[in-house]
């Protein structure tokens, strides 16, 4: 026997958490919102009984504002699985019962789950589940999906809900007035549809709030959207607030109070706060937010290129330069393989992969770090304190979350931005978001701040990330007054409980952003690494080339260099490294290693004799600012469905950077 | 021998790695990261990233 089971719920209420747990899955859990928007597909077996388990998209109602609610919301009319698990968030239950009286409109049959009651006990609260259960007319069951407790009884009540062991009869309590509109529009219902339909209620209550997809949906005809619009007329004239919306969503209100007071005993000790409560009375201070994130942020750096950091890289290093490089090219002589073939293994592959490769450490270092940053629920408070800056400034703090997003990739930052509404903002934080240092950007911070700023490396790429920001903020600042002029759309987050991140999760995070480096190390670095060992071992004729200098690289380098004189890195190998860069930004490291065919110690030489430390550090900013990799102005061109405006962008940025490194170098060279 | 060995890998190398590159272009001109998209929260926005994940606790 097997059957179909959905979990629904709110957005962070644990829906991913317990998914793994069921399925045996790794999907990423985060603390903030959002994490999930697809359904996913996991299979289980619970005493013999197989399970098909689907993970929905977290959302708030059923109403199709969203396409997560429109992804939820499909799946369950249309696929009607045997039953569904709705998640609760016991700390904010009011709310996630909106969601669940929704769910019961459908008719389906479903189980409640009370997540995070460890932290429901925690606030001081109680919640009484069985009475909760026998007023809703649904089991309700509380568990901690995080320790995995309650899981086995929620599992036992889902599988004998689906084999058909109840009839469930929920009980919807909403005041005369609705309840009376209701059944009007139920009378129309009935002339066409079968009234044992299980989804009629639901069908009823949204015609309520004209939902205007539900009347296409049961093809109405127009005398009954006629009549349908009376009632709701009639409806709207029996209350002060007259908007079918805001009456139906009272009602749905009056009666999750009437249920929450009947079976949860809150908290009422006078100045009683929670953890999370004492935290953020700190954490975002008006006053000590922004240091406090500032000073994470450099903590953050300081580790990770600090001693840990740069033992971990040493011990790659000594790895791939010291052991593998010298055995490999031993073997090569031992074999009497032609030159060429020693320069394309050793320095190419070896030297080109292999010199990101060694960074791996510190980025595995970054994102441990990050993770237990977003997992905790510290990140979402960092795009509030944010806010607060952006909107004196007339941004709007929704602008931040993409762009924290950024951080670790860019391109899924720019598609993070579609959740705007506001078409200006939205446009706007596309063109910022680049400036924000990606992941694939700390390879080339670590390599120059490890050379040139050895004693300060933590602070170093500390500031570019700062940079980066601030960047973004004056760029923000002009393109609002100026292109984007209009008010900022106001900012609404939900600020999630702090956690205590997991191990499994933290762990899951760091890999999953590895497995990403490593893949890419492996196909576009590897091949990068070869296309530029080709382009700098021959000539435009294809001749192989004993100079360098003359090589295809060498050439168009040539012809680009004089452009990156005033910024104090004018050679040409410094120029094609940043053209490079356009294809993923690793491979400005990658070339560099393959063109000054070394890798370690001597790649270290060899660009502590072409850059001063001013200089680097007017590349690392230029390389910061620059235009982002092609799958990124690919993704902008799309979200701004013009690919005029993603050359603008490109171009703008480009532009910036010049600006700012010129600035860097020029101001720089006065003092040094 | 072990001369030929080498240049042919070699040659396989440069053949692997120039098919490889032009693929991930292709790749990334449709917007796709190098990365693939398993643990990308905008797989759903996405329009590049295909297919569905399938997670199997049965065995």
């Amino acid at each position: 026997m097997s059957y179909t089971i959905a979990l629904a719920g709110n957005p962070n209420c644990g829906k991913t958490t317990l998914f793994n747990e069921l399925t045996g899955s790794n999907q990423y859990v985060g603390n903030w919102a959002g994490v999930t928007v697809e359904k996913k597909e996991g299979r289980a077996v619970h005493n013999g009984v197989e399970l098909a388990v689907m993970d929905l998209p977290g959302i708030y109602s059923l109403s199709p504002y969203t396409m997560e609610e429109v992804c939820a919301r499909d799946y369950i009319m249309n696929d009607d699985p045997d039953v569904i698990i709705d998640i609760i968030d016991g700390t904010n239950i009011e709310r996630n019962l909106y969601l669940t009286i929704q769910l019961m409109e459908l008719g389906r049959p479903m189980v409640i789950a009370v997540n995070m009651m460890d932290d429901v006990e925690q606030k001081g609260e109680h919640i009484d589940c069985k009475q909760l259960g026998e007023l809703m007319g649904v089991p309700v069951i509380p568990i901690v999906a995080r320790k995995g407790e309650g899981m086995k009884e929620l599992m036992d009540e889902a599988v004998r809900i689906a084999a058909g062991g109840e009839v469930q009869h929920h009980r919807i309590k909403y005041d005369y007035q609705t309840q009376n509109a209701l059944n009007d529009i139920l009378l129309i219902l009935s002339e066409n549809e079968d009234t044992s339909d299980h989804h009629i209620q639901f069908y009823a209550s949204k015609l309520l709030e004209a939902d205007a997809s539900i009347a296409d949906m049961l093809k109405l005809t127009s005398d009954q959207r006629r009549r349908i619009e009376d009632v709701i007329v009639r409806y709207e004239a029996t209350s002060r607030y007259g908007d079918r919306d805001t009456m139906l969503a009272d009602a749905r209100y009056r009666y999750i109070t009437e249920l929450v007071g009947k079976t949860v005993v809150k908290n009422t000790t006078p100045g009683f706060m929670t953890q999370s409560d004492k935290i953020d009375r700190i954490v975002t201070n008006r006053v000590l937010a922004l240091p406090i994130f500032l000073l994470v942020m450099f903590l953050m750096f300081s580790v990770v290129f600090g001693p840990v950091g740069e033992g971990l890289k040493a011990a790659v290093e000594w790895l791939i330069n010291g052991q593998i490089a010298p055995a490999v090219r031993h073997l090569l002589v031992a074999a009497d393989a032609p030159f060429w073939t020693q320069s394309l293994i050793v320095d190419a592959v070896i030297g080109g992969v292999g010199g990101i490769l060694t960074f791996l450490p510190q980025i595995m270092l970054l994102f441990l770090f990050l993770s237990i940053l977003e997992d905790s629920g510290y990140m979402a408070r960092a795009a509030f304190i944010m806010d607060r800056l952006l909107r004196k400034l007339g941004l709007t703090g929704k602008s931040f979350i993409p762009m924290l997003m950024g951080f670790g990739c860019t391109t899924p930052a720019v598609m993070a931005a579609r959740t705007m509404e506001n078409d200006k903002d939205r446009k706007l934080t596309i063109m910022l978001t680049p400036f924000m240092s990606c992941g694939a950007r700390l390879p080339i911070y670590a390599l120059f701040a490890g050379i040139f700023f050895e004693e300060h490396q933590g602070l170093v790429v500390f500031s570019m990330y700062v940079l980066g920001i601030v960047v973004a903020i004056i760029v923000g600042l002009i393109l609002k007054h100026t292109l984007f002029r209009g008010e900022a759309a106001p900012f609404v987050m939900e600020l999630p409980t702090y956690r205590l991140p997991t191990l499994k999760s933290t762990m899951l995070h760091m890999w999953d952003k590895c497995k990403g480096f490593l893949i890419k190390a492996g196909t576009i670095i590897f091949s990068m690494s070869i296309l530029v060992w080709i382009l700098q071992n021959f000539s435009f004729s294809l001749q192989m080339v004993d100079d360098s200098s003359a090589s295809m690289f060498g050439q168009i380098g040539a012809f680009i260099a004089p452009i990156f004189v005033p910024l104090g890195f004018g050679t040409w190998q410094a120029s094609v490294s940043l053209l490079s860069g356009v294809v993923a930004k690793e491979a400005v490291v990658t070339t560099m290693s393959v063109l000054y065919g070394a890798g370690g110690a001597a790649l270290q030489t060899a660009l502590a004799g072409a850059f001063t430390p001013l200089s680097a550090y007017s590349f690392m900013v230029f390389s910061l600012l620059y235009m982002p990799c092609i799958s990124a102005f690919v993704s902008i061109r799309r979200e701004m469905n013009s690919l005029k405006w993603a050359l603008a962008t490109a171009a703008m940025e480009t532009g910036v950077a010049y600006v700012v490194a010129l600035l860097v170098y020029q101001i720089g060279s006065l003092f040094v | 021998m072990g001369k030929y060995i080498v240049i042919g890998f070699c040659i396989l190398l440069i053949a692997l790695a120039l098919v490889l590159l032009v693929h991930t272009l292709r790749n990334m001109a449709k917007g796709r990261c190098c990365e693939g998209c398993k643990g990308c929260s905008q797989r759903q926005n996405c329009s590049s990233a295909n297919g569905s994940e399938r997670h199997d606790n049965t065995k």
